[in-house]
Parts: structure tokens; sequence; C-alpha cells
């Protein structure tokens, strides 16, 4: 190559060209190879050719942004709170479940004996039942502790004086072995205690929790399909701001792809920008929802405290907030590629 | 480089734009097409850039058929063309050195090479040092010089201008018919559409004169 050109500018330089030493048709070897040689031959050039590509694709994704800064804002608020809504519900769903597991555990079920059973027989029958296989613990409550526990919590000692005899059932508490036990194994097992001719009444003293775990299936649907029509609204969100983008971008568009420019660089700057309304919009998601389980972490605390217990909220961790991110850049790639897709094709050089 | 046979183009309104059009433009060419306005200067142009597609008849451009081109296949094509639009069609949010860039980027040149040709381009039409300017900033006449410096910018093999001088005064007019002379005189193919007689009259290049869509004399002077 000859030295660089002059920086004076020469308006009227004859015959000179912008190559002196080649002619301007392409199609001579000689410059197809001058061509060749400057891209792509090796990685850095490669690389430099890419940066060239993506430093202007960037640019028109900037002042796609400058254009419309209020839309693109509220694309971003809105793909937030898409995704945020959801995972609310989801976090708050998964500590319910963390505190049902724990009370899964004790899952226990009380044998009311029939009042005529001896010290004796009802030991007898705590041992026998220790060795079944489903079985873990046995707790026996004699009739002398159960008055004793009745009066205690209930204050009406007195009123059970005047009966003179104990009229209370001595009880075992059956624990099944198996803490994480399945609320229908539970039924199974109280349906063939009742069957026991010692006992008079077989019950499961937490059959709502049979309940609860039917309500937290019908949460976990519903959070799939709030979280499904979100989505999709999510996507007409996107794909409706990079439709302004595009048909803001009309004549741009025309006169790249009349220079030559293929489908895939026209979509390009709107891939990006779609990329930094998810990127945004996860962000802004993992914000509300921190923000959410922050303020619920005290009153959700003092609720815990009274039932002395010393549950915490667990919060959004850093699995869910990289699936949270993850998803909001999916959503917004997805949205502008299905939406540019759609709109670029019919803007052609040429077609008014 | 263009070869058109027996080419019509009829639009959806039913009125024959091209009638029966046939010539053929040697590489290395240079040629004026002329005629009044609605003659189907614009129309033809169209046609050699891919934009419109003949009704009936055959167009062939750089050894392409144009009836039969891929959608696929028109970016390539149409990177071998350099375009200069009577509106210049620059990009008003991109600086002078963006825009000549463009073809080049595209292309997937790198950083280095770009600039050095972009600057070449801009020095070959009087405006290096005004890289930075955006195109409202500058005068007509410059605006439609970086538009030029843009068409040339990646050496195509064809150039193709519709009416280039259309908005500018004669002396700057007969500037850019100079350009397009000297990149003619280095190899380029160049078919420019015009509808200023004057402007070429005393020129001896080939002209192709179109008459309600038909061509109606292709003289040598
Ligand atoms: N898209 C179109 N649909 C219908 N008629 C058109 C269209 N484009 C151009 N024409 C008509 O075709 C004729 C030729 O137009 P054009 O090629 O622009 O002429 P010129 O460039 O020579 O002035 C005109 O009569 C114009 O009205
Ligand atoms: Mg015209």
């Amino acid at each position: 190559m000859p030295s660089d050109p002059p920086r004076k500018p020469r308006p009227r330089s004859g015959a000179r060209d912008v190559n002196p030493s080649k002619p301007l048709d392409l199609n001579t070897p000689e410059i197809r190879s001058n061509v060749n040689s400057t891209r792509g031959t090796t990685f850095r050039a490669q690389w430099r050719a890419y940066a060239a590509a993506h430093r202007w694709a960037v640019l028109g994704t900037l002042a796609q942004f400058r254009r419309m800064p209020y839309t693109t804002a509220l694309t971003c608020v809105a793909l937030g709170i898409a995704l945020a809504f959801p995972a609310v519900l989801f976090v708050l769903l998964q500590n319910v479940q963390q505190v049902t597991a724990r009370w899964d555990g004790a899952a226990q079920i009380s044998l009311y004996l029939k009042t005529s059973t001896t010290e004796t027989q009802a030991l007898k029958l705590a041992e026998q039942l220790r060795t079944q296989p489903d079985i873990g613990k046995v707790d026996y409550i004699s009739k002398a502790r159960a008055l004793e526990d009745f009066q205690r919590y209930s204050g009406l000692g007195d009123a059970l004086a005047l009966l003179g005899e104990n009229p209370l059932p001595p009880v075992l508490v059956v624990h099944p072995k198996d803490a994480q036990v399945k609320p229908d194994a539970v039924q199974r097992l109280v349906q063939t205690l009742q069957t026991n001719p010692a006992v008079d009444v077989a019950q499961w003293d937490m059959q709502w929790l049979q309940r609860l775990h039917g309500l937290i299936a019908v949460g976990q649907r519903a959070i799939l399909v709030i979280g499904a029509l979100l989505l999709i609204a999510a996507l007409v969100v996107v794909g409706n701001t990079i439709r302004l983008a595009v048909q803001n971008r009309t004549q741009e568009i025309k006169v790249t792809k009349l220079i030559g420019a293929s489908d895939g660089f026209v979509r390009r700057p709107f891939l990006y920008s779609g990329f930094c309304y998810g990127l945004t919009g996860g962000l802004f998601a993992i914000g509300v929802v921190s923000t959410v389980l922050w303020a619920l972490h005290d009153p959700v605390h003092a609720v815990a405290l009274s039932y002395s217990s010393n549950f915490e909220l667990h919060g959004l961790g850093f699995e869910l907030s990289a699936l949270l991110l993850a998803a909001g850049i999916g959503l917004g790639l997805t949205g502008s590629w299905l939406s540019v897709s759609r709109h670029l094709r019919a803007i052609e050089p040429g077609v008014a | 480089m263009i070869q058109f046979s027996n080419v019509t183009l009829r639009f959806p309104t039913g009125h024959d734009a091209l009638n029966d059009v046939s010539f053929t433009l040697n590489k290395g060419e240079l040629a004026f097409l002329t005629g009044h306005s609605g003659a189907g200067k614009s129309t033809l142009l169209k046609l050699v850039a891919a934009i419109e597609r003949s009704t009936t008849g055959q167009v062939v451009v750089n050894g392409e058929n144009l009836n039969r081109i891929r959608r696929s296949r028109v970016p390539a094509f149409r990177r071998n063309l350099g375009i200069v639009f009577q509106d210049h069609n620059l990009l008003h949010d991109r600086s002078v050195f963006d825009n000549v860039a463009l073809p080049l980027v595209i292309e997937g040149f790198r950083g280095e090479e770009i600039a050095r040709r972009v600057r070449a381009a801009l020095d070959k039409v009087g405006l290096l040092g005004k890289e930075s300017f955006f195109p409202v900033t500058l005068s007509t006449g410059e605006q439609q010089r970086v538009g030029i410096a843009r068409a040339v910018v990646n050496r195509p093999a064809l150039l193709l201008a519709d009416e280039p001088t259309g908005n500018l005064d004669p002396e700057l007019a007969r500037e850019i018919m100079r350009l397009f002379e000297e990149f003619n005189q280095v190899g380029t193919t160049v078919l420019v559409a015009t509808h200023d007689i004057e402007l070429i009259a005393r020129k001896r290049h080939r002209r192709l004169i179109l008459k309600q869509g038909r061509l109606d004399a292709d003289t040598n002077h």
C-alpha cells in the first residue's frame, strides 16, 4: 500500500483513484484476493471485522433507545414485573412447602384406647406396635397423665374432680417411621390401627395437612398458569416495542438493505435491544422480588415467633436470580426476534 | 455487465413503466439514461438493482439472472453495486464516517481497513476532514458527495446513479459528473439516469433515451 492519502481536501483530484494502483472493478482476481485478505483469514482479523459490525449494531441500538426513552423504560419495567410476579409467588410457595415439610415429620396418630384397657395391656400393645415396620416411635400416655395434662391445659380440673372417677382413656401416640411420609400412607396406617380391638378411636391429628398439600398443588398450578400468561404478555410488550423501533427505522433499513445488508445484519441491533430489555427487566425483577421478601421478612418472623418457631423466610437465592436473568434475556431476545422477523420482510427498498 | 432482453415491467395499476426494452452495457462502459420525467429511468435502475422484477423479458446483471435470483442471494448481489440516490439516503443519526463505512461494515472488513478506505473515498470526493460531521450539518452538494463516497467505497463493479445532480446547482452538477467519469476511467461500469439533457449535451458518451417506457434511441454522441 502507498502511504496514507494526504489529509488536505482535494475535490478535483484528476484521475487519481482511491487506490491508484488498482482499478475499481471488484471482479479482477487482484482485488478479490485483496478483499479476502482483509476478512476472515485469521481469527484476529475475523474478530476485528466482528468488532466493526458489533460497533455498528451497538450504535444503532443506542440510537434506538435515545429515540424512544420512555417506551424503552416502560418495556423494561413491564418485563420486570411480568417476571417478578410469578417469582414472588414461587418463592412464597417454596417457603410454605419448607414449613409443611417440617410438619410432615410431626405427623402423628393418636390411639384412644378403650377405657377398660389396663396399663399392662396398653404397654404391651405399644411394644407390639413398635415392631411394625412403618411405625417409628410409640408414646404411652396413661389415664393419670392424660388427666394431669387436661387439668393443666383446660383449667377444668375442679369439674373433673366432681366426677370422682377418671373418665379419660389411655392414649398411644404413634409416629410413622418415615419422617417425610405421604398423607395417603398415613391414612392407610390410621385405617389398620382402627381395626385393633383395643383401640376405641384412631385419629390422625394432621388431617388438615392433607388439605394443605392439595392447596399447595393448586398454588403451583396457578403459578404456572399466571407465569405463562405473563410470559405471553411480556413477549407482546417486547414485540410491540421492537415493532415501533423497526417502524422508526424503516428508512435506515431500506437504505441498509439496498447497500447489500443481509437480514441478519439488519436484525442485529434489534436483537441487541431485546437483550438489553431482557437484562434490565431481569435485574428489575430481582430487585422487586428482593424488596417484597425483605418487606415480608419482619412480619413473617414475628408470626413464626408467636408459634415458637425459628422459621426464617428464604430469599431468592443465586440459582433463582440467575434463572430470572436468563428468563428475562430469553424473553427479550425471543420477543424481538419474532417481531423483527415478522416486520423486516415487509420493508424492502422500492416498496413504499 | 448489464443485459436487458425485451424487458417489460407492468405495475399492478396496469401501467407499463418499461415496454420491450433491450440493450447491453459492457464492462467498463459509461452510459447516461435520459428521458422526460416519468419515462421509466428510475424503474430501469430498480430492475438493475434487483429492487423490482421484470414482468416479462430477462435482466442479467454482473452474470446474475435477476429474474431467477433467490431472495437470500440479493444482499450478496447488491454488494457488487454502488448506488447513488437523488435524495442521498444518508443515515441522519450516523456520522459521515459511519455513513461511508456502512458498505464495508456490511462486507465484514476490519476497523483499520475500513478507516483507510473511508478516508480514501472521502478524499476522492473532497470531503476529507469532515468524517465526524453529521449529514444535516453539510450542504446539499456535500451530502450528495457523501452518498457518492459511500457508493464507491467498496469499489463496486457497477455504479448506478439516479438523478445524482437533481438538487444541485450547475457548477456542482458538473463536478459530480466529472467524478463519475473518473470512476469510469479506472474501470468501473457506470450508468447514470438524468433528465438534465444540458448537463450531458456536450459530452461524448453513450446515451440511452427512454420515451414512455420504450427505448427511443441508443446513441453514442
Ligand atoms: N410502484 C409503482 N406503481 C405504479 N406505477 C409506478 C410505480 N413506480 C413508478 N410508476 C410509474 O412508472 C412510470 C415511470 O416512473 P419512473 O421510472 O419513476 O420515471 P422517471 O424516473 O423516468 O421519472 C411513471 O409513469 C410512474 O408513475
Ligand atoms: Mg426518477
